[in-house]
């Protein structure tokens, strides 16, 4: 007897097997073509309901097995890793079939994730994977403007604004890539000045792109390519890479940290 | 990634450098001018699978799911007996799988991309993703029931 044989559905509803069955219409979102009865309507709603403890299931199997913690439920978590890693809390199970699952990862794990990172990109030769306090790697460039200022709450971890780290990530509110089209002066201000950016692409977020920048800061001119990171609501970024060189520099980081923090939460 | 990896049957000590080596993929793309993915997340995460599958097809073994989640200490396995049980019971459905079914169920299930997304990143029409999945399903959902753990 095979699988297919065996599916409990195909025997007790008859519903699959026939170009439209209860379980591709649960797996693909499928509307039940019209006249169909209460019992294709039950198989449906089991296969859901099987679909969501299946990727509950994979969701904690793969968790254990990549060796996070996570997977085990809060309050039944194992003591707390001393490594550089930290711990890593549970991650609650999907509410909801098919939904994007939470994870939950403090922002402090991001200095261990960026110094694993480095390292890693050491042995390669290619630190300029990463950026070391927000400055990249070829800081002498005129291109580079780089500044990291603290983000509230991680004032620790001036480290992990790098858009090497998916943790990082996790915690933007915004990070785009854009055009400078406007740089004026704040009034009334001791050199404060309001950048404006046209965003070409958004990593994080969404939205209008302006910030201010502080007079001691490496200048902005319209027309140059920026990559600029924030954390909080605040009207300054944690970091800012300018000229298109750096830029694309990071970029190669950045996209790396991006797929990593996908479903990532920043507690 | 490393989930992706692990899912794929990579061993837990060969998983930085699964993660290492989907960076450099995405690395060499950027080196030979190619635009960056539409969808990063899409192809870091098809990239780790099919990585998976190389890394089994090279050691002509693979990593049993199944195994490897039995043999972790308690406080590392999904908690609760019955939790345990279901888990264990998925992880040999997913072992008993042919790579290319278990591959599309990982992405659909646990990185969550849709079937398209799927297709596009592996090269193959959608309609081979679907019949993938829903052969792939069938058979997981015959297993649990047949296990009744479900």
């Amino acid at each position: 007897m095979t699988a297919h044989d065996k599916d409990p559905f195909r025997k007790d509803t008859g519903h699959e097997g026939h170009g439209h069955d209860a379980l591709a219409a649960a797996l693909f979102d499928e509307a039940p073509p019209e006249g169909e009865d209460a019992g294709f309507l039950a198989a449906r709603d089991a296969a859901l309901a099987d679909l969501a403890l299946l990727q509950e299931q994979l969701t904690l199997i793969g968790d254990t097995l990549a060796g996070r913690e996570e997977a085990a439920p809060a309050g039944e978590r194992p003591a707390e890793d001393t490594g550089a890693a930290g711990p890593r809390p549970a991650r609650t199970a999907p509410a909801t079939p098919l939904r994007r699952r939470p994870r939950y990862r403090p922002l402090r794990l991001a200095f261990g994730g960026l110094a694993a990172a480095a390292a890693a990109s050491l042995v390669l030769g290619l630190s300029w994977l990463v950026s070391q306090n927000g400055v990249t790697a070829d800081s002498a460039d005129r291109g580079v403007a780089s500044d990291a200022k603290e983000a509230p709450g991680a004032k620790e971890d001036a480290g992990a604004h790098a858009f090497g780290s998916p943790d990082y990530l996790a915690c933007a509110r915004l990070v785009a890539e854009g055009v400078v089209t406007a740089v004026q002066v704040v009034p009334e201000t001791d050199g404060t000045y309001r950048v404006t950016v046209r965003p070409t692409r958004y990593f994080k977020g969404g939205g209008p792109v302006t910030f201010l920048r502080d007079a001691g800061d490496s200048p902005l001119r319209p027309g140059d390519l920026v990559l600029v990171g924030m954390t909080d609501e605040g009207p300054y970024p944690d970091t800012v890479v300018a000229g298109a060189e750096p830029v694309a520099r990071q970029r190669a980081g950045l996209t790396v940290a991006v797929a990593e923090s996908r479903g990532m939460t920043c507690e | 990634m490393r989930a992706v990896l692990a899912l794929g049957g990579v061993p837990q000590a060969d998983l930085p450098d699964g993660v290492q080596q989907v960076r450099l993929r995405l690395l060499e793309r950027a080196a030979s001018g190619r635009e960056a993915p539409r969808d990063v997340s899409a192809w870091a995460a098809v990239v780790a699978s099919n990585l998976a599958m190389d890394w089994h097809r090279a050691k002509r073994r693979q990593e049993r799911l199944g195994e490897r989640l039995a043999a972790l200490r308690p406080s590392q396995a999904p908690s609760g007996e019955e939790t345990s049980v279901l888990s264990l019971a998925v992880a040999r459905g997913l072992d008993a799988l042919p790579d290319a079914q278990r591959q599309v169920v990982v992405l659909r299930f646990y990185a969550d991309l849709p079937v398209r997304s799927i297709a596009e990143q592996l090269g193959v029409p959608e309609g081979t993703v679907k019949s993938r999945l829903h052969t792939a399903v069938r058979a997981l959902r015959a297993r649990l029931h047949e296990d009744e753990v479900v």
